[in-house]
């Protein structure tokens, strides 16, 4: 079977019906948990697993990439409202979006965020469709060298998210890489910073961490502001603000397209995931827009990077999980399960035999991306009004809701002590302007960093490093760090130059 | 000391009480979090003597700088920040006490009540409204739907032991 053949039967197959339905209905169920705080796709797959194995291939993968495909846009409700992480790909989110809500603006930005969200889903399942044959090889190349080059690169990110206080992003970043470590060490199985407390022998969750840390000193935020959430107490004409949001993506096309690269590289090397592909974009957008200053103030440009970012994510992890039957993240080792319930083995066999398949799980995904937006976008009229609600109304409904969404990670009374014990940090960085975004990001990337050091040393001695994929990635390494340097006084020249 | 300088001042301590525990560990468990503590002790003491020097020795006025980070309670009075800000803890410490305690069932309607009718002294319809619309979704969801095992509050399981 040709590609183009494999294509259109991978598309007849996802318009089919039943298929469809169920296409649809794992979209409405992925964007009610992803609008929720701290649920997610994974609770919703949990929930819908018995369903899935009764269910035709086509239909099982297309409701399973509905389902997932779709959390990463609705998420943004929350951050964007709210202040809350819908889910872990919203952190970033929250800078910029809970920004422009505060402004009256929310329409605005919810209206960026869908947009972006569909092309950089829809550019994810584009890559993905290309991407199988041509990247095949560039896995295999990849060892855990590279792996921990990636994460330093990811790293550097740091300097970028903590502003004019590099010594405070830094030192944020550290206490985050710090409390990583609670829990069972890896290599060899010590129990660090657990004081003989089972509650933290898997370590602290990464979506309770920002909970605590973002959700609610956000919330706290509000109830000091004691206004709506909105500052603006008119409401301004929402389809309008929705508008400009589509036209602001359109305008900034380029930051999409690159941050959607930026999500699909991400989701395609395992073990990174959401919670570092919005910081990663984010810090990007930062570092390569021209005026800086406005961002965290609420700049569209904040919003638009990490939600093209983490929608393409889900492209790129499907590569590995598809080729080699290599999953990058919980959800894709939940949809390699759910691949092998079905008697579908990954690899070979679905660039051959199983084409029309693997063309389906694209098709699934273009069309939950569309399909998603589309009901987002109807809805963000109604949405958008939460901001201008009495703040006592929404504290009184959404604090409950944070410390029920914390509980259910574990449900263990360990997990609200968590939320409290983030909370008060949060609170305090907050106050006395302790960046947040780099103690998130050191936090996910911290035991990734020491697990990979560990085994390249074991694997390699000290020979990797003059391997020359490693060295590439750290001439990236020194880009990222310089080109914002160079670009400063590249604009500087300019402004004497016109000056004179 | 200056109340900020209480932020990193209790860091430091934090990182070396993890790097004091982290002695006892094998080289390879303790090589990371010890370069951590190392560096993370450094760059806080440079920051916490920078500050001191600058609130004793120089006349510039002094700046947080401005971190990638959206701030608390901008544009208010710092008083007002202050104390509203403990009225916020109160609630959030009561809530969580409320919940060990009494459970989580009751808790929600009750907090939800508590904060919309003498916090904000609402209408009655909607300090009703509100705390039965959020319980009945929160326990349709977490309980019908998820099966989350909800805390009972150990006020409860004292009662029913006795």
């Amino acid at each position: 079977m040709s590609v183009w053949e494999a294509s259109f039967t991978g598309l007849m197959s996802v318009l089919a019906w039943p298929t469809f339905g169920f296409l649809l209905i794992g979209v409405v169920v992925g964007l009610i948990f992803g609008a929720i705080p701290g649920i997610g796709g994974i609770t919703a797959f949990i929930i819908l697993f018995p369903l899935l194995l009764n269910l035709g291939t086509d239909a099982a993968l297309s409701l399973i990439i509905g389902l997932f495909a779709v959390t990463t846009t609705s998420d943004t409700v929350s951050s964007v409202l709210l202040g809350v992480p819908g889910t872990a790909g919203s952190q970033a989110t929250i800078l910029d979006g809970h920004a422009m809500a505060k402004k009256g603006e929310s329409a605005r930005a919810l209206g960026a965020a869908y947009t972006a969200s569909a092309i950089g889903g829809v550019f994810g399942a584009l890559v993905l469709a290309v991407g199988l044959q041509i990247l095949r090889p560039l896995v295999l190349l990849l060892q855990s060298p590279e792996f921990f080059a990636l994460g330093l690169w990811g790293i550097t990110m740091v300097s970028v998210l903590s502003g004019n206080t590099p010594l405070r992003g830094i030192s944020m970043a550290i206490i985050g890489m710090m409390v990583a470590t609670i829990g069972i060490e890896m290599t060899i199985g010590i129990e660090r910073y657990t004081f003989d407390q089972m509650y933290l022998l898997e370590g602290i969750p990464p979506g309770l961490v920002a909970l605590g840390l973002f959700g609610i000193p956000e919330l706290m935020s509000l109830a000091i502001g004691r206004t709506s959430i909105s500052r603006t107490a008119t409401s301004p004409d929402l389809f309008r603000s929705q508008l400009q949001g589509v036209k602001d993506v359109l305008k900034n096309w380029t930051l999409v397209l690159r941050c959607s690269a930026l999500g699909v590289l991400v989701g395609f090397i395992p073990g990174l995931g959401s919670s570092v592909v919005d910081w990663l974009a984010y810090g990007h957008a930062l570092q390569t827009s021209p005026n800086r200053e406005a961002f965290g103030k609420g700049d569209v440009r904040g919003v638009i990077a990490p939600e093209s970012a983490n929608n393409a994510k889900d492209g790129g992890s499907l590569i590995p999980t598809i080729a080699f039957g290599i999953p990058g993240s919980l959800s894709m080792v939940l949809l390699l399960s759910v691949l092998v319930s079905l008697g579908i083995t990954p690899g070979r066999d679905m660039m051959t035999i199983h084409l029309a398949l693997t063309f389906t799980i694209i098709w699934s995904l273009v069309l939950a991306n569309l399909f998603g937006t589309g009901i987002c976008l109807a809805a963000t009229n109604l949405l958008a009004r939460i901001v201008f609600l009495p703040y006592s109304w929404v504290l009184a409904a959404i604090i409950p809701i944070v410390f029920l969404a914390a509980f259910s990670w574990n449900s263990n009374v360990g997990d609200l002590y968590t939320l409290m014990a983030f909370s008060v940090l949060g609170y305090f960085m907050k106050l006395w302007e302790w960046p947040r975004p780099p103690f998130i990001l050191g936090f996910v990337l911290g035991p990734l960093l020491e697990n990979r050091f560990f085994i390249t040393l074991n694997l390699y001695g000290w020979s990797w490093l003059y391997r020359p994929y490693f060295l590439i990635i750290l001439a990236m390494i020194l880009a990222t760090l310089l080109y914002p340097m160079f670009e400063e006084r590249r604009q500087r020249l300019k402004t004497a130059r016109n000056r004179s | 000391m200056k109340l900020p300088l209480l932020f990193p001042a209790t860091l430091v301590s934090v990182l070396l009480f993890m790097g004091w525990q982290a002695q006892a560990w094998n080289f390879s468990a303790r090589l990371f979090p010890m370069t951590l503590v190392g560096v993370g002790v450094l760059l806080l003491s440079f920051h916490i003597a920078r500050e001191l020097w600058r609130s004793f020795f120089s006349t510039q006025p002094q700046s947080g700088g401005q971190s990638m980070d959206i701030g608390m309670g901008e544009g208010e009075d710092p008083s007002v920040v202050r104390w509203r800000s403990m009225e916020i803890w109160a609630w959030l410490v009561g809530f969580f006490i409320a919940i060990l305690s009494i459970g989580m069932l009751i808790s929600i309607p009750l907090f939800s009540f508590l904060y919309l009718k003498f916090h904000a002294r609402e209408a009655w319809w909607i300090s009703i409204l509100i705390p039965v619309l959020v319980t009945s979704f929160m326990y349709g969801l977490f309980e019908l739907i998820l099966h989350t095992a909800w805390i009972e509050g150990w006020l409860w399981e004292l009662l029913w032991t006795e």
